[in-house]
């Protein structure tokens, strides 16, 4: 759970300053939204790894 | 100019299908409450993954995302956040709900609240909370579906005449079928949607700007301020950090206490179900990507829409697509509103009878009297939320927001009883009640909230003060009783370890 402790910190001021910013794109995306997808398909592999190894 | 005959059959044939899968999932459930309101206790994956995704890909989605990045930019990205941290306590929360929703017969999560505590109050108090939570979010839903058909047809079927259309269907699938009806109904609409979305919001970019990238690259050279957080409020002025924070905050711990979303933990076939559809929830997540690509796309627009909710339906009418195509996407529009206020209006209904009618004056229904007074609730909630959701003049993510500051007044009392021993009714019941009552007049006095923070989170600590310093300073409850719900709470039922 310590990802999402990560990610609450992240996506929420003042934890997202340092990623604030349009540049450079990522993908064709502002640095910052990829930011926040970035995130999203980090929870997907946390979940995976936390069912498959059967921890709680 | 799109021929809105062409794109009424397209709807018409939609609203069809959906009456048929909902009616026809009726017959595979038992006549008994359990069935109605938690489908037997025998929802595999495939449900709960579209159900709970389902309330993710609502109107509020649909719509209000691209409104919102369309008009506030950045800001939009707290819906983002939200989803899955919200989701992540669920993880273990979910099945030890479910383990003593088997155990003790519970359909509701006040019903559940009310045994922990040993207090129908309990029940009648986090019930009337939620209700009064669940009502602007169904009015949101219907208020989605009327903008969707009064836009595409020209204002031929108004926003009133569109949300009675579209949530009588709901209503019929709902009274006849319960909760079978909204499982497999968001199912077929799930997968609809989903298409639509990721069609749209892949292609209109390309076809208005060449490509995301290039896309991106024009707003950052004229409107660079929606590029960065954290964007923009409605008036079109920077919004406050203090704002956008407490927006994910307050949603991300509201987001599990919905009780439309929290009661599918009795519903769930067993705790391995409950943990894959948590897995598999982040790609529900992602499918807001393509609908945030839309809004995008409306900044720079030749035209503006009429308000800032209307920007997909408003590019898609104005850039020369096909009349079947507008009326997919409106099918699309509707398959979001129904999916979620489908489940809201069960929701609600299960809860004013099973908690607070049936908790607060102690009555004893029969099974079947119990059944038949939901189905007449669900009718009255789904009036109530018509008339809000043709008299109010919120955006839709504001009128989600709105209702998450109620909803997350639920948190502590959840937590509370899975992780205090100590917790008591008296705290659950005074915290839910300043909760509730701070949030209401911080609603009532917006300029009162301490740097623009979301009047829910001000609620929400008021609320935990109020919890712990009344549980502390009320009698323990009875420690068998604590000892033992907890033990089933935590012992596993399937054959992975047990926690």
């Amino acid at each position: 759970m310590l990802y999402f402790i990560a990610m609450t910190v992240a996506v929420t001021f003042p934890g997202v300053i340092p990623f604030n910013h349009a540049r450079p794109f990522v993908l064709g995306l502002p640095f910052v939204f990829a930011w926040y997808i970035m995130w999203i398909v980090g929870s997907l592999a946390v979940f995976l790894f936390l069912h498959k190894s059967g921890r709680r | 100019m799109t021929d809105w005959r062409v794109v009424v059959a397209v709807v018409a044939a939609y609203l069809g299908v959906t009456l048929y899968v909902g009616l026809r999932a009726g017959s595979r459930g038992s006549d008994s409450v359990v069935g109605y309101v938690a489908g037997d206790r025998n929802f595999g994956t495939l449900m709960m993954y579209f159900v709970t995704g389902a309330s993710i890909y609502s109107a509020f989605a649909f719509l209000g995302g691209p409104g919102w990045t369309y008009s506030r930019g950045a800001a939009a990205f707290y819906i983002l956040a939200y989803g899955v941290l919200g989701m992540a306590p669920y993880y273990a929360l979910g099945p030890w709900a479910a383990r003593v929703g088997r155990k003790h017969g519970y359909v509701t999560q006040a019903s559940m609240l009310s045994h922990r505590y040993q207090s129908r109050w309990v029940a009648v108090v986090a019930g009337a909370v939620s209700v009064v939570a669940m009502i602007p979010y169904v009015a949101l839903q219907m208020s989605g579906a009327g903008i969707v058909l009064e836009l595409v047809t020209d204002g031929r079927i108004p926003r009133a005449a569109g949300a009675a259309a579209a949530y009588s269907v709901v209503l019929i699938y709902v009274w006849r079928s319960g909760v079978l009806g909204v499982g497999w109904t968001n199912v077929f609409q799930g997968v609809f949607m989903v298409a639509i979305a990721w069609t749209l919001g892949l292609y209109l970019p390309f076809k208005l700007y060449g490509g995301i990238g290039p896309m991106f690259e024009l707003i950052d050279a004229q409107r660079p301020e929606m590029l960065v957080l954290p964007g923009l409020d409605a008036t079109g002025n920077a919004w406050s950090a203090g704002a956008f924070s407490s927006a994910v905050l307050v949603s991300a711990i509201g987001f599990m206490m919905w009780p439309h979303l929290f009661m599918k933990a009795f519903a769930a076939k067993d705790d391995a179900t409950i943990r894959r559809m948590i897995v598999l929830f982040p790609t529900f997540q992602l499918f807001l990507f393509p609908l945030f690509l839309v809004g995008f796309a409306g900044v720079l627009y030749a035209s503006q829409p009429p308000f800032p909710d209307a920007v997909m339906p408003h590019i898609i009418l104005t850039s020369g697509l096909p009349a079947v195509v507008v009326g997919l996407f409106c099918a699309g529009g509707l398959a979001a509103s129904m999916s979620t206020g489908d489940a809201l209006v069960h929701g609600a209904a299960s809860i004013a009878v099973e908690d607070v009618y049936a908790s607060g004056v102690g009555s004893q229904l029969s099974p079947h009297s119990r059944r038949t007074l939901i189905r007449w609730t669900a009718v009255g909630v789904g009036v109530v939320g018509y008339i809000i959701a043709i008299t109010s003049g919120r955006s839709l993510v504001e009128l989600l927001l709105l209702a998450y500051g109620a909803v997350v007044q639920l948190a502590p009392s959840v937590y509370g009883a899975f992780l205090w021993r100590r917790a008591t009714a008296a705290g659950a019941v005074a915290g839910l009640l300043v909760g509730a009552g701070v949030t209401g007049i911080l609603v009532l006095q917006p300029e009162w909230r301490p740097l623009g923070i979301h009047e829910g989170l001000v609620g929400l600590v008021a609320n935990v003060v109020t919890y712990v310093a009344v549980s502390l300073a009320t009698r323990t409850p009875a420690t068998a009783h604590v000892d033992a719900w907890l033990e089933t709470s935590r012992t596993s039922q399937d054959s992975t370890p047990s926690d």
